[in-house]
Protein backbone atom coordinates (compact mmCIF):
# COMPACT_ATOMS: atom_id res chain seq x y z
CA UNK A 1 0.00 0.00 0.00
CA UNK A 2 1.35 3.41 -0.96
CA UNK A 3 2.07 6.10 1.61
CA UNK A 4 -0.83 8.30 0.50
CA UNK A 5 -3.27 5.37 0.64
CA UNK A 6 -1.93 4.50 4.06
CA UNK A 7 -2.53 8.01 5.34
CA UNK A 8 -6.06 8.00 3.92
CA UNK A 9 -6.76 4.71 5.71
CA UNK A 10 -5.36 6.19 8.92
CA UNK A 11 -7.66 9.21 8.66
CA UNK A 12 -10.73 7.13 7.87
CA UNK A 13 -10.10 4.69 10.71
CA UNK A 14 -9.67 7.59 13.11
CA UNK A 15 -13.02 8.96 11.95
CA UNK A 16 -14.64 5.55 12.41
CA UNK A 17 -13.21 5.28 15.92
CA UNK A 18 -14.81 8.66 16.60
CA UNK A 19 -18.18 7.32 15.42
CA UNK A 20 -18.30 8.89 11.96
CA UNK A 21 -20.41 6.43 9.93
CA UNK A 22 -19.54 8.19 6.66
CA UNK A 23 -16.04 6.73 6.90
CA UNK A 24 -17.41 3.18 6.93
CA UNK A 25 -17.67 2.60 3.18
CA UNK A 26 -14.25 4.05 2.24
CA UNK A 27 -12.62 1.84 4.89
CA UNK A 28 -14.51 -1.23 3.62
CA UNK A 29 -13.51 -0.55 0.01
CA UNK A 30 -9.83 -0.21 0.98
CA UNK A 31 -9.61 -3.07 3.46
CA UNK A 32 -11.48 -5.88 1.73
CA UNK A 33 -9.09 -6.32 -1.24
CA UNK A 34 -6.10 -5.77 1.04
CA UNK A 35 -7.15 -8.44 3.54
CA UNK A 36 -8.17 -10.82 0.77
CA UNK A 37 -4.74 -10.53 -0.82
CA UNK A 38 -2.96 -10.84 2.52
CA UNK A 39 -4.88 -14.00 3.46
CA UNK A 40 -4.40 -15.50 -0.02
CA UNK A 41 -0.62 -15.20 0.38
CA UNK A 42 -0.67 -17.05 3.70
CA UNK A 43 -3.40 -19.67 3.29
CA UNK A 44 -4.79 -22.05 0.65
CA UNK A 45 -7.62 -20.56 -1.40
CA UNK A 46 -10.47 -22.44 0.35
CA UNK A 47 -9.44 -21.06 3.76
CA UNK A 48 -8.17 -17.64 2.64
CA UNK A 49 -11.59 -16.19 1.84
CA UNK A 50 -13.04 -17.21 5.23
CA UNK A 51 -10.03 -15.91 7.14
CA UNK A 52 -10.15 -12.59 5.25
CA UNK A 53 -13.86 -12.21 6.06
CA UNK A 54 -13.28 -13.01 9.73
CA UNK A 55 -10.43 -10.50 9.85
CA UNK A 56 -12.53 -7.80 8.17
CA UNK A 57 -15.44 -8.31 10.60
CA UNK A 58 -13.02 -8.27 13.53
CA UNK A 59 -11.48 -5.00 12.34
CA UNK A 60 -14.91 -3.36 12.12
CA UNK A 61 -16.02 -4.80 15.47
CA UNK A 62 -12.93 -3.30 17.11
CA UNK A 63 -12.88 -0.03 15.17
CA UNK A 64 -14.21 1.89 18.20
CA UNK A 65 -11.12 0.83 20.16
CA UNK A 66 -8.66 2.02 17.52
CA UNK A 67 -6.03 4.24 19.10
CA UNK A 68 -5.16 7.18 16.82
CA UNK A 69 -1.53 7.06 18.05
CA UNK A 70 -1.12 3.72 16.31
CA UNK A 71 -0.50 3.06 12.64
CA UNK A 72 -3.80 1.95 11.07
CA UNK A 73 -2.29 -0.47 8.55
CA UNK A 74 -0.17 -2.25 11.18
CA UNK A 75 -3.18 -2.50 13.46
CA UNK A 76 -5.34 -4.01 10.69
CA UNK A 77 -2.64 -6.45 9.58
CA UNK A 78 -2.06 -7.48 13.21
CA UNK A 79 -5.71 -8.49 13.50
CA UNK A 80 -5.55 -10.26 10.12
CA UNK A 81 -2.41 -12.15 11.13
CA UNK A 82 -4.16 -13.40 14.26
CA UNK A 83 -7.13 -14.62 12.20
CA UNK A 84 -4.79 -16.32 9.73
CA UNK A 85 -3.00 -18.10 12.58
CA UNK A 86 -6.37 -19.28 13.92
CA UNK A 87 -7.37 -20.52 10.44
CA UNK A 88 -4.08 -22.42 10.15
CA UNK A 89 -4.64 -24.07 13.52
CA UNK A 90 -8.18 -25.05 12.52
CA UNK A 91 -6.84 -26.51 9.28
CA UNK A 92 -4.15 -28.46 11.13
CA UNK A 93 -6.73 -29.83 13.57
CA UNK A 94 -9.02 -30.90 10.69
CA UNK A 95 -6.11 -32.69 9.06
CA UNK A 96 -5.25 -34.51 12.31
CA UNK A 97 -8.85 -35.59 12.78
CA UNK A 98 -8.98 -36.89 9.20
CA UNK A 99 -5.76 -38.86 9.74
CA UNK A 100 -7.13 -40.32 12.98
CA UNK A 101 -10.32 -41.38 11.21
CA UNK A 102 -8.31 -43.11 8.47
CA UNK A 103 -6.10 -45.04 10.88
CA UNK A 104 -9.14 -46.18 12.89
CA UNK A 105 -10.74 -47.79 9.80
CA UNK A 106 -10.37 -51.64 9.86
CA UNK A 107 -8.48 -53.23 6.98
CA UNK A 108 -10.85 -55.78 5.44
CA UNK A 109 -8.50 -57.01 2.72
CA UNK A 110 -5.90 -58.78 4.83
CA UNK A 111 -4.13 -61.89 3.63
CA UNK A 112 -3.88 -64.95 6.00
CA UNK A 113 -0.19 -64.12 6.59
CA UNK A 114 -1.02 -60.50 7.40
CA UNK A 115 -3.88 -61.67 9.65
CA UNK A 116 -1.49 -64.00 11.52
CA UNK A 117 1.07 -61.21 11.88
CA UNK A 118 -1.65 -58.87 13.11
CA UNK A 119 -2.86 -61.42 15.62
CA UNK A 120 0.72 -61.83 16.87
CA UNK A 121 1.04 -58.08 17.11
CA UNK A 122 -2.25 -57.88 19.02
CA UNK A 123 -0.98 -60.45 21.53
CA UNK A 124 2.25 -58.47 21.96
CA UNK A 125 0.25 -55.30 22.35
CA UNK A 126 -1.97 -56.87 25.00
CA UNK A 127 1.14 -58.02 26.89
CA UNK A 128 2.69 -54.55 26.65
CA UNK A 129 -0.57 -52.97 27.77
CA UNK A 130 -0.63 -55.25 30.80
CA UNK A 131 2.65 -53.74 32.00
CA UNK A 132 1.21 -50.21 31.96
CA UNK A 133 -0.47 -48.52 34.92
CA UNK A 134 -4.27 -48.56 35.15
CA UNK A 135 -4.41 -44.83 34.36
CA UNK A 136 -2.32 -45.24 31.19
CA UNK A 137 -4.41 -48.19 30.02
CA UNK A 138 -7.63 -46.32 30.64
CA UNK A 139 -6.31 -43.27 28.74
CA UNK A 140 -5.28 -45.38 25.74
CA UNK A 141 -8.56 -47.29 25.68
CA UNK A 142 -10.54 -44.03 25.78
CA UNK A 143 -8.35 -42.68 22.96
CA UNK A 144 -8.87 -45.86 20.88
CA UNK A 145 -12.64 -45.64 21.36
CA UNK A 146 -12.56 -42.01 20.26
CA UNK A 147 -13.80 -40.86 23.65
CA UNK A 148 -12.43 -38.07 25.77
CA UNK A 149 -12.77 -38.13 29.56
CA UNK A 150 -13.89 -35.00 31.37
CA UNK A 151 -10.55 -33.26 30.74
CA UNK A 152 -9.37 -30.30 28.67
CA UNK A 153 -8.30 -31.45 25.18
CA UNK A 154 -4.61 -30.45 25.54
CA UNK A 155 -4.33 -32.28 28.90
CA UNK A 156 -5.85 -35.41 27.42
CA UNK A 157 -3.59 -35.17 24.37
CA UNK A 158 -0.51 -34.96 26.63
CA UNK A 159 -1.67 -37.94 28.67
CA UNK A 160 -2.16 -39.94 25.48
CA UNK A 161 1.31 -38.99 24.26
CA UNK A 162 2.88 -40.02 27.56
CA UNK A 163 0.93 -43.29 27.69
CA UNK A 164 1.92 -44.09 24.09
CA UNK A 165 5.58 -43.39 24.88
CA UNK A 166 5.42 -45.81 27.83
CA UNK A 167 3.64 -48.40 25.65
CA UNK A 168 6.35 -48.13 23.01
CA UNK A 169 8.98 -48.59 25.72
CA UNK A 170 7.22 -51.67 27.08
CA UNK A 171 6.88 -53.10 23.55
CA UNK A 172 10.58 -52.61 22.84
CA UNK A 173 11.55 -54.24 26.11
CA UNK A 174 9.38 -57.28 25.26
CA UNK A 175 10.93 -57.57 21.80
CA UNK A 176 14.40 -57.37 23.31
CA UNK A 177 13.62 -60.23 25.70
CA UNK A 178 14.63 -63.69 24.37
CA UNK B 1 -26.00 -8.59 -10.13
CA UNK B 2 -23.26 -11.25 -10.08
CA UNK B 3 -22.79 -13.75 -7.26
CA UNK B 4 -19.60 -11.99 -6.20
CA UNK B 5 -21.40 -8.64 -5.93
CA UNK B 6 -24.14 -10.24 -3.82
CA UNK B 7 -21.55 -11.84 -1.56
CA UNK B 8 -19.81 -8.49 -1.18
CA UNK B 9 -23.09 -6.73 -0.36
CA UNK B 10 -23.80 -9.37 2.30
CA UNK B 11 -20.32 -8.93 3.71
CA UNK B 12 -20.80 -5.15 3.76
CA UNK B 13 -24.02 -5.57 5.75
CA UNK B 14 -22.32 -7.98 8.16
CA UNK B 15 -19.40 -5.58 8.59
CA UNK B 16 -21.87 -2.79 9.34
CA UNK B 17 -23.57 -4.86 12.02
CA UNK B 18 -20.18 -5.87 13.47
CA UNK B 19 -19.18 -2.21 13.65
CA UNK B 20 -22.38 -1.14 15.43
CA UNK B 21 -22.20 -4.08 17.85
CA UNK B 22 -18.54 -3.31 18.56
CA UNK B 23 -19.34 0.36 19.21
CA UNK B 24 -22.19 -0.59 21.54
CA UNK B 25 -19.98 -3.03 23.47
CA UNK B 26 -17.27 -0.38 23.75
CA UNK B 27 -19.80 2.27 24.89
CA UNK B 28 -21.32 -0.06 27.48
CA UNK B 29 -17.88 -0.91 28.88
CA UNK B 30 -17.01 2.74 29.35
CA UNK B 31 -20.44 3.51 30.77
CA UNK B 32 -20.07 0.72 33.32
CA UNK B 33 -16.73 2.17 34.44
CA UNK B 34 -18.27 5.66 34.71
CA UNK B 35 -21.24 4.40 36.74
CA UNK B 36 -18.84 2.54 39.05
CA UNK B 37 -17.11 5.88 39.77
CA UNK B 38 -20.39 7.66 40.51
CA UNK B 39 -21.44 4.79 42.80
CA UNK B 40 -18.99 6.24 45.35
CA UNK B 41 -21.51 9.07 45.81
CA UNK B 42 -24.05 6.56 47.12
CA UNK B 43 -21.81 5.53 50.03
CA UNK B 44 -23.46 6.73 53.23
CA UNK B 45 -26.29 8.28 51.24
CA UNK B 46 -29.44 8.53 53.43
CA UNK B 47 -31.87 7.93 50.50
CA UNK B 48 -30.06 6.09 47.70
CA UNK B 49 -33.21 5.16 45.74
CA UNK B 50 -33.62 8.39 43.77
CA UNK B 51 -29.87 8.74 43.26
CA UNK B 52 -29.75 5.21 41.88
CA UNK B 53 -32.49 6.17 39.42
CA UNK B 54 -30.37 9.14 38.33
CA UNK B 55 -27.38 6.81 37.93
CA UNK B 56 -29.48 4.56 35.68
CA UNK B 57 -30.59 7.55 33.59
CA UNK B 58 -26.98 8.75 33.37
CA UNK B 59 -25.98 5.27 32.21
CA UNK B 60 -28.53 5.34 29.40
CA UNK B 61 -27.61 8.86 28.24
CA UNK B 62 -23.88 8.20 28.46
CA UNK B 63 -24.10 4.86 26.60
CA UNK B 64 -26.27 6.39 23.86
CA UNK B 65 -23.94 9.37 23.37
CA UNK B 66 -20.77 7.26 23.37
CA UNK B 67 -22.32 4.79 20.92
CA UNK B 68 -23.42 7.62 18.61
CA UNK B 69 -19.91 9.09 18.71
CA UNK B 70 -18.60 12.38 17.35
CA UNK B 71 -19.81 15.57 19.00
CA UNK B 72 -22.32 13.69 21.18
CA UNK B 73 -19.56 11.52 22.59
CA UNK B 74 -17.23 14.46 23.26
CA UNK B 75 -20.04 16.37 24.94
CA UNK B 76 -21.02 13.43 27.15
CA UNK B 77 -17.41 12.89 28.25
CA UNK B 78 -16.99 16.56 29.04
CA UNK B 79 -20.27 16.66 30.96
CA UNK B 80 -19.38 13.56 32.93
CA UNK B 81 -15.99 14.95 34.00
CA UNK B 82 -17.58 18.25 35.00
CA UNK B 83 -20.47 16.51 36.76
CA UNK B 84 -18.11 14.53 38.98
CA UNK B 85 -17.67 17.57 41.22
CA UNK B 86 -21.33 17.86 42.34
CA UNK B 87 -21.59 14.07 42.25
CA UNK B 88 -18.77 13.37 44.69
CA UNK B 89 -18.42 16.58 46.72
CA UNK B 90 -21.57 16.10 48.87
CA UNK B 91 -20.47 12.54 49.71
CA UNK B 92 -16.98 13.83 50.58
CA UNK B 93 -18.48 16.59 52.77
CA UNK B 94 -20.62 13.97 54.54
CA UNK B 95 -17.63 11.70 55.05
CA UNK B 96 -15.27 14.32 56.52
CA UNK B 97 -17.95 16.43 58.30
CA UNK B 98 -16.47 19.59 56.81
CA UNK B 99 -17.30 22.20 59.43
CA UNK B 100 -15.56 25.45 60.30
CA UNK B 101 -15.73 26.90 63.86
CA UNK B 102 -18.72 24.68 64.59
CA UNK B 103 -20.59 25.97 61.55
CA UNK B 104 -21.33 23.28 58.97
CA UNK B 105 -22.13 24.25 55.38
CA UNK B 106 -25.76 23.67 54.44
CA UNK B 107 -26.31 20.90 51.88
CA UNK B 108 -27.60 23.31 49.18
CA UNK B 109 -24.47 25.44 49.67
CA UNK B 110 -22.25 22.39 49.09
CA UNK B 111 -24.17 21.59 45.92
CA UNK B 112 -24.12 25.21 44.77
CA UNK B 113 -20.33 25.36 45.16
CA UNK B 114 -19.88 22.00 43.41
CA UNK B 115 -22.24 23.18 40.66
CA UNK B 116 -20.18 26.33 40.12
CA UNK B 117 -17.01 24.21 39.82
CA UNK B 118 -18.79 21.92 37.32
CA UNK B 119 -20.14 24.88 35.37
CA UNK B 120 -16.74 26.56 35.16
CA UNK B 121 -15.19 23.31 33.91
CA UNK B 122 -18.02 22.86 31.43
CA UNK B 123 -17.75 26.39 30.07
CA UNK B 124 -13.97 26.49 29.93
CA UNK B 125 -13.46 23.04 28.36
CA UNK B 126 -16.54 23.35 26.13
CA UNK B 127 -15.20 26.52 24.54
CA UNK B 128 -11.87 24.82 23.82
CA UNK B 129 -13.68 21.98 22.02
CA UNK B 130 -15.46 24.42 19.67
CA UNK B 131 -18.59 22.27 19.72
CA UNK B 132 -22.07 22.99 18.43
CA UNK B 133 -25.43 22.67 20.19
CA UNK B 134 -25.15 18.87 20.32
CA UNK B 135 -21.99 19.12 22.41
CA UNK B 136 -23.59 21.52 24.89
CA UNK B 137 -26.79 19.46 25.06
CA UNK B 138 -24.93 16.19 25.76
CA UNK B 139 -22.59 17.92 28.22
CA UNK B 140 -25.42 19.62 30.10
CA UNK B 141 -27.48 16.41 30.31
CA UNK B 142 -24.63 14.25 31.60
CA UNK B 143 -23.31 16.91 33.99
CA UNK B 144 -26.79 17.45 35.47
CA UNK B 145 -27.50 13.73 35.83
CA UNK B 146 -24.06 12.98 37.31
CA UNK B 147 -24.40 15.90 39.70
CA UNK B 148 -27.94 14.87 40.65
CA UNK B 149 -26.62 11.49 41.86
CA UNK B 150 -24.75 13.33 44.61
CA UNK B 151 -27.11 16.24 45.24
CA UNK B 152 -30.50 14.52 45.04
CA UNK B 153 -29.74 12.80 48.34
CA UNK B 154 -29.80 16.30 49.90
CA UNK B 155 -33.28 16.99 48.58
CA UNK B 156 -34.63 19.20 45.83
CA UNK B 157 -32.83 22.20 47.33
CA UNK B 158 -29.56 20.37 46.66
CA UNK B 159 -30.44 19.76 43.02
CA UNK B 160 -31.68 23.33 42.61
CA UNK B 161 -28.46 24.70 44.08
CA UNK B 162 -26.41 22.51 41.83
CA UNK B 163 -28.36 23.53 38.70
CA UNK B 164 -27.99 27.19 39.59
CA UNK B 165 -24.27 26.69 40.19
CA UNK B 166 -23.77 24.91 36.85
CA UNK B 167 -25.61 27.67 34.99
CA UNK B 168 -23.68 30.46 36.69
CA UNK B 169 -20.34 28.64 36.33
CA UNK B 170 -20.82 27.77 32.67
CA UNK B 171 -22.07 31.21 31.75
CA UNK B 172 -18.98 32.94 33.15
CA UNK B 173 -16.33 31.65 30.70
CA UNK B 174 -18.79 31.92 27.80
CA UNK B 175 -19.59 35.56 28.59
CA UNK B 176 -15.90 36.36 29.13
CA UNK B 177 -15.01 34.77 25.79
CA UNK B 178 -17.69 36.81 24.01
CA UNK B 179 -16.58 40.03 25.67
CA UNK B 180 -12.91 39.55 24.71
Amino acid sequence: MERVEREVLQRHLERMADGDRDAFHPVFVRLWPLLRGFAARCLPREDAEDAAQEALLRVFARAAEFDRQRDALSWVLGIAAYEIRSARKRRQRRREERTDALTDRPDLSRSPEAAAAASEAERALAAALATLSADDTETLLAYARGERPDLPAPTFRKRVERALARLRGAWRRQEAEP
Amino acid sequence: MTAEMTAEATLLARAHRAYERGRLRWALGRTAAAIAVTAVALVGCPAPGRSALCAAALGIVLAACLWRGGTWSRGARLGFVAGLAPCLLPAAARAVHACCDGVCPSPPAVCLTAGVVAGLLLGWLGLRLHGDRRLWLAAAATATLAGAIGCLALGLAGVGGMALGILAGAATPVLVARAV
